[in-house]
């Protein structure tokens, strides 16, 4: 059980790798299937008006404005001329459909006031109605931003293109193998909380996986046993024996955490097999190693993995961001109730 | 005396015997109600020959039908629904109403071919109803939570949707709240009809 890889080798292939991102990253912006007409870089190949495309996208538009009207209508193209009109007729009946069904509304449910007055407390916990304790907010608004600016400049387009180049179902099974890896952070941490059972479905599961299911690239455990996966991390550890998240912060690439979660990426870190160097060598003495990657290599399989999984949430993010109100708080308390519920379960 | 002692115990009887009854009917008419609703969206997603504004036009409609926007938006508000005026309120529902409506028709299109798994209705308490649903997507369950109330017409609403624990009407009113801290109700609403890419 002994091979190690050439750390030359592998740093150069994940450099060539990164230029083929990269050099795809503007096929990925303009071409990539299911981007057309969507997204923020939406605009379809060969539009001719690419910006009064966009101006009177109709997932875009947020009311009916005289200046999109007067600005389309200056337009020289026949084309863009014939769809707005019909992208203005659709627009101005939901409009209209929705502001009658709103009125109707009101009128039934007149006396509203008085209905929901006390509801607040009794539907939603101590928990929930207080005000976020939030000391860094002016640090963790300016990362945010700053990963903001780097999701939708780089991550995504990255991500993107890669996701042009491989397919879903071996998007897939890397996400797997990266899931599988990770099996001494969900063991150890299942059995810090005493949840024997899951660790013993997660032990077979690592057993069946990484050997009927090609080093975890396959789940047969749960497509042939119905093994479900508990993650569990260190985190939800200390959270499961009351440890509260603490203030939020916004860790640069990561993304919103809290100050608990943050102290616990350490331990998680140490378990990882892709990651905490020294764990392998520890675990199983010198001259056993599985795996001992140098800094640089590190870093390409986290990239990697990152880009994998970014593949699969571009919309989502946009979407999300495109509607929020305030995006900062959005995420903010979206991640700290989504952490919430993972540490019940 | 005998006889009205059985009767009386009868009448109990009676009571206990529908009382779940009673209840099953409430969750009866949630699973039909959304049920019927999946199915008649689902065949709009189907078909291929629509315009997808119009599709999705014809979805919003749909989903309007189950919502309870007085509720969400009320809900959304927290503390704040207090403060303002009755007119103020109108304004908002009005507004909130729109924002939700566009906020689906951008979800509509990441919806790609997911398996859907409809579970049953449970009452939580008088009133109030749960149903989850199962979304599958990128190898993994999705686990959505539609929270409903009985409106004035005792008829079902959704109020709430939450996706994997985290509730959609709680980072509305945390968004809000923020916004409100700062600033004026008329920003709000401003900001609800136009709601800005970078924030």
């Amino acid at each position: 059980m002994y091979f190690q890889f050439s750390g030359r080798a592998i740093t150069k292939n994940i450099l060539l790798l990164f230029l083929l991102f990269f050099g795809l990253m503007s096929v990925g912006v303009f071409a990539s299937p299911g981007n057309a007409g969507k997204g923020s870089f939406g605009f379809r190949l060969g539009d001719v008006q690419p910006h009064a495309f966009k101006s009177i996208d109709f997932a875009n538009t947020k009311g009916l404005k005289p200046d999109y009207v007067a600005d389309a209508l200056s337009l020289k193209s026949p084309l863009s001329r014939k769809n707005l009109r019909l992208r203005l007729k659709f627009r101005g009946r939901l409009y209209a459909q929705t502001d009658e069904v709103s009125e109707e509304n009101l009128e039934e449910d007149d006396g509203f006031e008085e209905e929901f007055e006390e509801e607040f407390e009794e539907e939603f916990s101590d928990e929930e109605t207080a005000e976020v304790y939030d000391p860094l907010e002016g640090y963790n608004r300016m990362m945010h931003g700053f990963n903001d600016w780097f999701y939708i400049n780089v991550g995504f387009p990255v991500a993107r293109g890669y996701r042009w180049v491989v397919p879903e179902g071996g998007r897939l099974a890397i996400k797997r193998f990266f899931h599988n890896i990770l099996f001494p952070v969900r063991f150890v941490n299942n059995i810090f909380q005493f949840k024997i059972l899951n660790v013993g479905e997660e032990t077979l599961r690592f057993s069946v996986n990484t050997t009927v299911g090609l080093l975890g690239f396959f789940d047969p455990a749960k497509s042939w046993f119905g093994l479900e996966s508990h993650d569990e991390d260190f985190g939800q550890t200390l959270g499961h024996y009351g440890v509260g998240g603490g203030v939020p912060i916004v860790l640069p690439f990561l993304g919103h955490t809290n100050l608990r979660d943050t102290i616990s990426l350490y331990p998680d870190y140490q378990l990882d097999p892709l990651h905490g160097g020294s764990y392998p060598n520890q675990a199983l003495n010198q001259g056993t190693t599985i795996y001992s990657p140098d800094t640089y290599q590190e870093l390409g399989v986290t990239i990697f993995e990152y880009v994998n999984e970014y593949s699969f949430r571009v919309e989502e993010y946009e979407a999300f961001r495109k509607d929020a109100i305030d995006f900062y708080l959005f995420m903010r308390d979206g991640t700290e109730q989504a952490r919430n519920q993972e540490i019940k379960e | 005396m005998m006889r009205h002692i059985k009767s009386f115990l009868f009448a109990i009887f009676a009571v206990f015997l529908l009382v779940p009854m009673l209840h099953a009917g409430d969750e009866e008419d949630i699973n039909l109600m959304v049920k019927e609703k999946v199915s008649v969206i689902f065949e709009l997603l189907g078909q291929k020959d629509l315009d997808k504004d119009e599709r999705n036009l014809k979805i919003v409609e749909e989903l309007n039908e189950i919502m309870y926007f007085t509720a969400a938006g009320a809900l959304s508000l927290g503390k704040h629904w207090k403060k303002i005026s009755k007119k103020q309120k109108k304004e908002f529902l009005k507004i909130f109403k729109k924002y939700i409506n566009n906020y689906i028709v951008e979800k509509i299109d990441l919806y790609t071919n997911q398996n859907i798994d409809i579970g049953e209705a449970k009452i939580v308490k008088k009133g109030r109803a749960k149903l989850n649903i199962g979304i599958l997507s990128g190898g993994e369950a999705l686990q959505v939570t539609f929270k409903l109330r009985k409106n004035k017409k005792k008829a079902w609403r959704v109020w709430d949707v939450d996706i994997e624990g985290v509730s959609l009407i709680t980072t509305f009113r945390s968004q809000f709240s923020g916004v409100l801290k700062k600033n004026s109700f008329d920003v709000l609403l401003e900001k609800l009809r136009n709601p800005t890419e970078q924030s």
